[in-house]
């Protein structure tokens, strides 16, 4: 199956531009992006450049996912997670000076 | 940074418990260098300091099926949490520490192959008095990678 680029006619914030297009790109230029560059020579796609600030929010959001399949496919701590929201519904929770007293941890409030 | 009254789930505290009477264990025998110490002041920062400091910022909560979980992670650790009914806290559901993540996994994939193909697989094995891996192995590796 061919991988879809999403390109200009997809996607209103994604813009295709050739290499050249590099070469003209300045710091200032850079900060005024407001779109995603797909950049391409010959017709071939090579790289894509965007706001770091998207980049980061497409890590974070990479990471939420693998993180939430890692929970799913782990059955003991699925189960954790919905028995502690069973305890938070239903008031069953301490706080962690209460657990820290009991066990002789005292531990100074920072 | 606001105040947030800190709750823990039985699974939390069960885990919590466990993971302070290792650490306790160590230090009664001398040992308080051991990782399982290390552990316990990695729990407690992620508690006290971590989750609080912007609790529910974006990129910190799970996908579908669990949004409204959030979590935070030092290396092994996980902490899961959601905000409580109740004002001000924040009530955790689970610490999980495992090395069975995919992320690890991945890392774990990473530092390998930066081994065998710089050269250095040998060297590191040599460290942990283990036997240099055969040139073959070593080829076959990197082809793989």
């Amino acid at each position: 199956m061919p991988i879809c680029i999403p390109n200009s006619y997809i996607n209103p914030n994604v813009r295709t531009v050739g290499v050249s297009k590099l070469r003209s790109l300045s710091a200032s230029k850079l900060r005024g992006i407001d779109k995603t560059l797909v950049i391409q020579e010959n017709d071939q796609p090579l790289a894509v450049l965007l706001k770091y600030e998207e980049f980061l929010t497409m890590q974070k959001q990479l990471m939420a996912v693998l993180e939430t399949q890692a929970v799913l496919s782990d059955k003991e701590e699925i189960q954790n997670i919905v028995s502690g929201i069973n305890d938070v519904k239903s008031g069953k929770t301490k706080t962690i000076d209460e657990i820290r007293h009991s066990i002789g941890k005292a531990k100074e409030k920072t | 940074m606001k105040r947030y009254t800190m709750e823990l789930s039985s699974p939390a505290e069960k885990m919590y418990r466990r993971i302070c009477e290792h650490a306790r264990g160590c230090i009664e025998l001398g040992d308080a260098s051991n990782p399982k110490v290390a552990v316990l002041g990695v729990v407690d920062e992620l508690i006290d300091k971590t989750i609080p400091n912007n609790p529910f910022e974006a990129g910190r909560e799970l996908s579908h099926p669990l949004t409204r979980v959030f979590w935070v992670y030092r290396e092994r650790l996980h902490v899961f949490y959601v905000a409580s009914p109740k004002p001000q806290t924040i009530a955790i559901l689970s610490i999980w520490d495992t090395p069975k993540n995919d992320a690890h996994l991945r890392q774990a994939d990473v530092i390998l192959k930066h081994l065998v193909l710089t050269g250095q697989l040998d060297h590191v094995l040599a460290q942990y008095g283990l036997r240099s891996v055969s040139e073959g192995i070593r080829v076959r590796l990197a082809v793989v990678h």
